[in-house]
């Protein structure tokens, strides 16, 4: 079958995925203790005055309706209006997605130019200095809690020794110039490359370990073909299969695998967004998030599955 | 310590050099890092543990606005946070409410996982296909974002949290026993016991599980470094445990602010994540070194 019918294929296989998505998150909305009309009116509001509010709400409607509209609304990109700002929730996502994109992008290219070459040589020198060294670096890497992580670096570059500004992507009264951002972006940047490199090293390494092993290695090596050669075109082809697949189940970390550092740096992204309207319960963004966040899991899963039979000669798909 | 010796010889030849096999206990201490993990993880497991009889229950939340943010001193060892409060006592009962959720997520997160994943992997058939598809589903839910929208809707207790965490990872174990009941069900001792009429139930927790322990501790203590984590991360976005109830995790939001006054507010807990996620990490690795059937050294 070809490519085009196995997305569609699957596409539909994960299909009532997000409709499940959607009914448990409506679901927990409605279940929660509050009620957003009486929240929204004050607490002076009388009851008439919250009975009119739940009517322009539509919440006095049958529970399937209100579901109905909800869906039928998200479909036509209407994601209501935050209950804090009043401003439509689709304005609110669309502005901090350059900033999270630039984030999450900046910090994945920046992993994998160095998880691949290390985990690479990690594994050719196995149980070397280097591999040890590089293992230590992975082991801490995917133990340090990330918020700890960049508040020692917050800490640490931002005050005592003041080389990096310690918040947000621009410094207020200061120009807003490609260099400032990018003074801005190394920390928060680096503390992500950081950990996201020692879970991809891991898989870069045991995935050329498994290679190593084999015997048409062996082969070619003693037909006298280049070490550099042999690593870089052949070796490394086979063994970067394990993680090509993780990198399409990371995909949906793009846009949900910021909040706990744009938090720590207030960094005005989608993640930050995430953190600001959880705290503040204001649930149209929430739950727009939430939906936003499994259609870049179901689109992150798919990309995995192509990847990996588009890099498995084995599996193509005939 | 058992050591296994064994004469690989032939008959007729010489004597050949004893062959020594390491035992479990030998391959496991033989691995510095998780020798190291595991006596961090006694300590700090006993410490917390014990700290209720040393330290009253009270002084957590004992504000005393007249010494805010004192640099540690000898009457507090790890000074004071912004409300006056002893970080040591708060580190230490912080530590328990950590742990606690760390252990119990992650047994939820195992216990759900072998339970499904031996079912699933020893009647195979449809019973396989309709948990995998269950699994798959699961897997294709966004489980931070969830546990956030959870989190801000319903401010959950300690237990919800733990329940809610655990959720998040026992996909991973079903898999992993999955796997492991599969290869063993075509095993000798399972054909025996079924040729005596056991239960199926019977066979697979007393014969097949026992089998499977070892990957299982592994990813058990694997699970708990994760836990220990996402409940720390959890805690800092202020969606979990809540102040005044100190957890490693909210007492690093709390700090941010002071970062310019009192820096090792922030320093502390945040090195005792990592101390025990390390130790928890560099123990699950050991765990999977020694079991690990293919001798390397």
């Amino acid at each position: 079958m070809s490519t085009a019918e196995y997305i569609a294929r699957r596409a539909l296989q994960l299909a009532p995925l997000l409709l499940l998505l959607t009914v448990i998150v409506f679901l927990m909305i409605h279940l929660a203790p509050g009620d957003p009309a009486q929240n929204l009116a004050g607490p002076r509001a009388t009851d008439a005055d919250i009975e009119r509010i739940r009517d322009a709400m539509g919440l006095n409607e049958p529970i399937i309706k209100q579901y109905g509209i909800w869906i039928g609304k998200m479909l036509t990109g209407d994601f209501g209006e935050s209950f804090i700002s009043h401003r439509p929730v689709s304005d609110m996502i669309v502005e901090r997605l350059w900033p999270t994109a630039l984030l999450m992008g900046t910090a994945n290219i920046v992993s994998l130019l160095i998880a691949i070459p290390l985990g690479l040589i990690a594994a050719v020198k196995q149980y070397s200095l280097s591999d040890t060294v590089l293992t230590t670096i992975t082991f801490v890497g995917i133990s340090i809690p990330s918020f700890w992580f960049g508040l020692l670096l917050m800490w640490l570059f931002g005050i005592q020794l003041q080389w990096l500004p310690l918040s947000g992507m621009a410094t207020p009264g200061e120009p807003a110039t490609a260099i400032s951002v990018l003074q801005h972006l190394i920390m928060p940047a680096g503390v992500i490359a950081f950990i996201y490199t020692a879970f991809w090293m891991r898989f870069v390494r045991s995935g050329v370990l498994e290679v190593l092993t084999q015997d048409y290695v062996l082969f070619a090596r003693s037909k006298g073909l280049p070490a550099k050669r042999l690593y870089v075109k052949h070796v490394l082809r086979t063994g970067l299969m394990p993680l090509v697949t993780l990198i399409g189940l990371s995909v949906p970390e793009l846009i949900t695998g910021s909040v706990v550092i744009e938090t720590v740096f207030s960094w005005p992204g989608l993640g930050l967004l995430t953190y600001s309207a959880a705290n503040s319960r204001d649930f149209t963004v929430v739950m727009a998030l939430v939906v936003l966040a499994s259609i870049a899991v179901v689109i992150g899963n798919l990309l995995a599955d192509l990847a990996y039979r588009w890099v498995d000669p084995r599996i193509r798909l005939t | 310590m058992a050591v296994i010796e064994s004469r690989v010889a032939p008959i007729g030849t010489n004597s050949l050099p004893e062959r020594r096999f390491p035992s479990f206990r030998q391959r496991i201490l033989r691995n510095r890092p998780a020798s190291i993990g595991l006596i961090v993880l006694i300590l700090i497991g006993a410490i917390t543990a014990l700290t209720p009889l040393f330290i009253d229950a009270d002084r957590v939340t004992a504000i005393d606005l007249t010494s805010q943010q004192q640099r540690p001193s000898v009457e507090r060892p790890l000074g004071t946070d912004e409300l006056g409060r002893d970080v040591l006592v708060r580190l230490l009962y912080g530590g328990r409410i950590s742990l606690m959720v760390g252990v119990g997520a992650a047994s939820i997160a195992a216990t759900i996982g072998v339970f499904l994943g031996g079912v699933s992997g020893y009647f195979g058939g449809r019973v396989d296909a309709l948990l995998m598809r269950l699994t798959d589903m699961v897997l294709g839910l966004p489980y931070f974002f969830l546990l956030i929208l959870f989190a801000s809707l319903f401010r959950p207790s300690v237990l919800s949290l733990t329940l809610m965490i655990g959720m998040l990872r026992w996909t991973t174990m079903a898999r992993l026993v999955r796997g492991e009941f599969q290869g063993l069900r075509d095993r000798d001792f399972v054909l025996a016991a079924r040729a005596t009429g056991r239960s199926r139930f019977s066979i697979m927790f007393s014969e097949i599980l026992p089998n499977a322990m070892g990957p299982i501790i592994v990813q058990f203590t694997i699970g708990i470094a994760f836990a220990i984590l996402a409940e720390s991360s959890i805690s800092y976005l202020g969606l979990g445990i809540r102040p005044p109830t100190p957890s490693w995790g909210n007492m690093l939001s709390n700090a941010q602010g002071y970062l310019f006054l009192a820096p090792w507010l922030a320093i502390v807990p945040g090195l005792l994540i990592f101390i025990t996620v390390l130790s928890f990490n560099f123990l699950g690795d050991g765990l999977r070194d020694a079991l690990d059937p293919k001798l390397r050294r």
